[in-house]
């Protein structure tokens, strides 16, 4: 893997050998028998320099830094994304940020997995763990033609590619860098489950929100703000220093996603 | 050994976890490895080691000593990752070898000895080092240090109570400072101290009152916020989000944090809407006076003099009315994003101070209020009608008064400056219009969508009501436009939802429209409520100004749902209540909910049938 580290080669002029050193060195030249006098001379200059220690040696405002290149921060950050029944729009930001080679999972955090159903009061129900291939084939064996015009048999064919089933955030003992909600009332949830959860584990998290609205379009332009926003995360020196800039910069560009943000611990 | 090799062990261990501590003693001796990749990973892995729960708690106490001297390594690491990682370690270390020397003395006193000089050179880290993960990370070593220090013992061997509880209560001011200082505030750092102190306050409550006080005592007007003119008013936001979530637990217990809550946000937003209106004054466009309204008629080629003076004095209900509406098309199609802005505003304006005149006109008793019965006050108030208050030149509006309820106070604001004669003339002008909108339904939707991106909703709905012929295509596809505009939106566009439908119903005498779109925002709305939601939903029916048997009737499904009922059946009990129009058809659907096993709404049946 690359990386990139700023490194001060010191002028040799700034170091130059003093007279009295000089002296020495060509009585020595003269005494001993093989070396002369210019070779005596670098040895004596690569000996002098000493590496440039502190900042005020080369009258640098910082001391070098460490820049880490996305790849690896892409390796070192956890994302985790979050919607309410882990289903559209956490599954479809799943499947662009795994597509894109980050550290993924997904989660939900309702009480149950809510998809349409036939009418707007008969919602399908099913609990968080029932596997996405159950759920598409119970649904495909109802009513076929119903669940492929509203979109559902698409999606739950696309999510039991990515994972077996829908999980809930509540029960999830893994830890994460950067958890991205998609609704405020689930950024909400995961806050308070935190909170709640007594920060025991000592690990900083950020929790980000993208209000993106709940029907395929939307999850679909949604999912690749979201990656715009982890490629902007993973492109910094320094998300943890940088974050509150990245997020200003992408509501700038994203203001139809009203952005929230929080530092919680696990 | 390469990263690479260590993932692959990684995955091994995560499948087998007994072998965990065998790859935690095996990654040890290379911690200190130049190679800052491989110490980033190493650091990683023993932070998680010390998380994860597949490791019983007995083995994590007991790889605590091996631990400390390769954090002291990475205390002073260059790589800011490795430092934040390292005292995210000693974090979960220290209550652990606290607790082995609180329960066994002398045995383990060197191990405590190292990890409290440890935890010095991390914390001074807190106050120097400017990376902010580090600072976080200190933040919660300092929190977690308070924590533990409340467990003391008297006359213990080892631990020296005085001394750990003075540590303890001098890291909790400085944690608790951040709420008095004045410095230029960083959200990730608030938003941090903010989580741990309330966690502190929730586990610890002989502590939460002093935490609640100075939570309480953050005063947000004399911090600088810095940033750019979009930061701002977002990190106001968060802010503002950060406390209502963070004291929630403890709102129950303190009284005063509804009050500093709902304080605070008064605040964030009049500051964000100040910043935005500043932001807005200091652009660079040129001001054009609005506000002297011309008094007499002005010539047409007055509108060719594009001058201050020319334009304020010109008069534009001289113009013919297929004229204006052909001039107002083309011209909103054309004009710049900062002068749309601009008389949008000055229009919004208008409508606001004749608003504000009209209420005040509306506050002063008549004698006819006063001579009348408390009883007839509190019919009318029951009937949802509003008390009748008929403008001046209210004979001049053919339209309006036949309408059996009046319109509401922004309704009359608008219409009063024209005068009667363009009144007459605006039947014949409509019906012209209707003509020639769906010729130019294209220009005309691309104006609309400017406006609708720009404009109030008010001023879109009116025009949209009173503007447009009736029944005209043009009319059909604004309607369907502003729905999908605020519908899906509906919890933060729910104000604008009941001006838009009270729009379409005084404006037109024929209901059709008005209940079919009623209609549709129901059954849109319906299967999106939560039981959050309860409230708005009864404001939206309480204030539509209409509801017929068939909306009544669309609450039936979410009476029936078991995890919604209650919003159902909360909106009966007010409509019955509340809506004497409605009275009958809530009572008869209540009647067969009650019919089908709903019991919550027996009560009603009973006192109202």
């Amino acid at each position: 893997m690359s990386q990139k580290v700023e490194e001060i080669t010191p002028v040799i002029k700034t170091y130059a050998v003093p007279y009295h050193i000089r002296k020495q060195l060509k009585k020595q030249s003269k005494q001993s028998s093989g070396l002369p006098f210019r070779s005596l001379l670098s040895q004596a200059k690569r000996s002098l320099i000493t590496p440039p220690q502190s900042p005020q040696l080369l009258d640098l405002k910082n001391p070098p830094k460490v820049i880490r290149m996305p790849d690896e921060n892409k390796q070192l950050l956890r994302f985790c994304t979050v919607c309410a029944s882990n289903q559209n729009r956490s599954m479809e930001a799943h499947r662009v940020l795994q597509e894109n080679g980050f550290q993924v999972k997904s989660f939900g955090t309702g009480s149950t997995v809510r998809l349409p159903g036939p009418s707007y009061d008969k919602p399908q129900v099913y609990q968080f763990g029932t596997p996405y291939d159950e759920m598409f084939k119970e649904l495909k064996q109802q009513n076929q033609k119903l669940y492929t015009h509203n979109g559902v048999l698409n999606m739950l064919d696309r999510n039991r590619q990515i994972k077996d089933h829908p999980e809930q955030w509540n029960k999830q003992k893994d830890i994460f860098d950067i958890v991205i909600t998609c609704q405020e009332r689930c950024f909400d949830s995961v806050c308070m489950d935190l909170l709640h959860r007594g920060a025991k584990l000592s690990r900083p998290v950020h929790v980000i929100n993208v209000e993106i609205e709940d029907n395929h379009h939307e999850a679909a332009l949604g999912a690749q703000a979201i990656l715009e926003f982890a490629n902007a995360v993973i492109s910094s020196p320094d998300p943890d220093s940088e974050m509150v800039d990245i997020l200003s910069k992408f509501q700038k560009t994203h203001q139809k996603y009203p952005t929230m943000y929080q530092l919680c611990y696990f | 050994m390469s990263v690479a090799q260590l993932n692959g062990a990684r995955k091994l261990v995560e499948a087998d976890p007994s072998q965990y501590s065998v790859l935690l003693r095996s990654v040890l001796p290379v911690c200190d490895h130049p190679d800052k990749e491989l110490r980033l990973w190493c650091a990683g892995f023993i932070a998680d080691y010390f998380c994860t729960p597949l490791v019983d708690d007995n083995q994590k106490t007991a790889a605590c000593a091996d631990v400390y001297p390769v954090l002291k390594g990475w205390i002073d690491d260059t790589e800011p990752s490795v430092v934040k990682l390292a005292i995210c370690i000693l974090a979960e270390t220290y209550p652990r070898t606290y607790s082995l020397v609180f329960a066994q003395g002398f045995s383990y006193k060197q191990q405590f000895d190292e990890s409290r000089l440890l935890n010095a050179s991390a914390l001074r880290k807190w106050t120097n080092d400017q990376e902010l993960g580090i600072k976080v990370a200190c933040i919660k070593l300092a929190q977690v240090i308070v924590l533990t220090h409340q467990q003391t013992v008297p006359h213990h061997p080892v631990l020296d109570n005085v001394q750990l509880a003075a540590e303890g209560s001098t890291l909790l001011d400085t944690l608790l400072l951040i709420f008095y200082n004045n410095s230029p505030l960083e959200f990730p750092v608030l938003s941090a101290t903010v989580n741990v102190c309330v966690a502190l306050a929730v586990s610890q409550p002989h502590l939460a009152g002093k935490i609640v006080n100075r939570i309480l005592g953050f005063d947000l007007s004399k911090l600088p916020i810095t940033g750019s003119s979009i930061q701002q008013p977002l990190v106001l936001r968060w802010i503002s989000k950060l406390f209502k979530l963070a004291l929630h637990p403890l709102a129950k217990m303190y009284p005063q944090i509804p009050k500093y809550l709902a304080g605070l946000n008064a605040y964030c937003t009049n500051q964000s809407l100040k910043r935005r209106a500043e932001f807005e004054s200091s652009s660079k466009r040129p001001k054009i006076s609005t506000e002297l309204l011309p008094v007499g008629p002005q010539p047409y080629k007055s509108l060719y003099n594009l001058c201050d003076n020319m334009l304020a004095t010109f008069y534009a209900r001289d113009l013919q009315f297929e004229l204006a509406v052909t001039l107002a098309v083309s011209g909103l199609e054309k004009i710049g994003f900062d002068d749309l802005n601009e008389r949008l505003d000055a229009v919004e304006k208008r409508i606001l101070q004749k608003e504000k005149e009209n209420a005040n006109i509306q506050k002063k008793p008549t004698s006819k209020d006063i001579s009348r019965e408390p009883e007839d006050l509190a019919k009318d108030a029951s009937t949802n009608e509003i008390p009748e208050s008929k403008p001046e030149n209210s004979s001049s509006k053919p339209e309006l008064s036949n309408s059996n309820q009046q319109p509401t106070a922004a309704a009359e604001g608008f219409e009063e400056d024209e005068p009667a004669e363009s009144q007459v003339e605006k039947g014949p002008s409509r019906a012209a219009l209707e003509v020639v909108v769906p010729e130019e339904l294209e220009q005309y939707d691309l104006v609309f969508n400017r406006l609708l991106g720009r404009a109030p909703v008010r001023l879109v709905s009116r025009l949209v009501a009173r503007g447009l012929g009736d029944g005209s295509l043009a009319k059909q596809v604004s309607h369907k436009k502003l729905y999908a505009q605020l519908v899906p939106d509906f919890r933060s566009q729910f104000d604008a939802i009941i001006l838009w439908l009270s729009e379409v119903y005084y404006a037109l005498e024929d209901r059709a429209m008005y209940f079919e779109l009623v209609s549709q925002v129901v059954d849109d709305i319906l299967p999106k409520l939560e039981v959050d939601d309860s409230r708005i939903f009864i404001r939206l029916l309480s204030e539509l100004p209409e509801i017929n048997r068939e909306i009544v009737y669309k609450l039936k499904s979410i009476c029936l749902d078991p995890e919604r009922a209650v919003i159902g059946s909360r909106a009966i009990k007010f409509l019955i209540m509340f809506k004497p129009p409605c009275r009958k058809d809530c009572l008869d659907l209540a009647k067969e909910l009650v019919d089908a096993g709903v019991t919550s709404l027996q009560s009603v049946v009973d006192k109202y049938k």
